[in-house]
């Protein structure tokens, strides 16, 4: 079994000018995507909710 | 009026009302840039079709800083009148800065492979832009510190004011030290930028500003109501 080498300059990824910029904008709408659900996430679980909800039942 | 807007019941139903119609709104704004930047905007002479990356770096880079710029404002508002608005909006604006920042970063290095051959350099405009990265994790985490919800404001107020720091750090850099980051192309004094390419770019931007707006006033509103309720 001979020695197996590994060019490192062919493993680099390597795109083209309109890949890179398709997934810079498909990475951006993915952050933003993430972003708008991490803010509506924020509301609590269905959990916590039934229980806030029976408390300012309770004070109000 | 800084007293009609701190109300929370106000400021609730505002936000409740706001975050729908700024996201539809950043929606259509965003999707009318990309349109007109991946497929409008004329191909730049030195660096071919790849330039159009500006199109979602940019927009993320300045509101990465002006999300930063914003929660200190409300830091300052909180450290003055301790309002639970004020308080609410600078924790919410926080997650969305730092994924604006991670953006910036990965749409940079993106960008910077194909036109400088790299994808990192330790240079001044990419080492501070990680450092405000850093620092708005450090403040997410610092707002976590303490159960009393009136120190751990304090204390963000005054790590948000300290860290402040950094973002003229930022923008000043590719002028303070030789980087290998391009120049400011736009500024007080105008734009550099052609015409049919800025377009394209102010859509874009918008849009972005308004996508934000809508997290931040959701996940604000959110906060707001946890606070109150406990």
């Amino acid at each position: 079994m001979g020695l197996v080498t590994v060019d490192m300059a062919r493993v680099e990824l390597m795109l083209s000018a309109w890949q890179t910029v398709w997934l810079c904008v498909g990475l951006s709408l993915g952050v933003l995507a993430v972003d708008t659900w991490s803010a509506a996430r924020t509301r609590g679980t269905r959990e916590q909710l039934e229980r806030d909800a029976a408390r300012q039942r309770r004070v109000s | 009026m800084f007293a009609r807007f701190a109300s929370p019941p106000r400021f609730y139903a505002l936000a409740s009302r706001l975050w729908v119609w700024c996201g539809a709104l950043g929606v259509l704004a965003l999707s009318f840039g990309l349109y007109l930047g991946l497929f409008k905007a004329p191909v730049d002479v030195q660096q071919g079709e790849v330039y159009r990356a500006l199109y979602v770096h940019v927009p993320a880079a300045w509101m990465s800083m002006f999300l930063y710029l914003l929660a200190c404002g409300y830091a300052a508002f909180n450290w003055i009148y301790r309002s639970d608005v004020s308080a609410v909006m600078m924790r919410a604006l926080l997650p969305t800065g730092a994924w604006m920042t991670v953006l910036a970063l990965l749409t940079g290095a993106f960008w910077g492979k194909p036109t400088w051959g790299t994808y990192w350099v330790w240079d001044a405009r990419m080492t501070s832009e990680l450092l405000l990265l850093f620092i708005y994790l450090g403040l997410m985490a610092l707002g976590q510190l303490t159960s009393d919800p009136a120190k751990a404001d304090r204390v963000l107020s005054i790590g948000l004011i300290v860290g402040a720091v950094n973002i003229p750090l930022i923008y000043l850099s590719v002028v303070f030290w030789n980087t290998l980051h391009q120049g400011y192309s736009v500024s007080m004094s105008g734009s550099r930028i052609h015409p049919d390419i800025a377009r394209g770019l102010y859509w874009s931007l918008a849009g972005f500003w308004l996508i934000c707006a809508s997290s931040v006033l959701n996940r604000g509103r959110h906060l707001l109501a946890k606070r109150r309720w406990d």
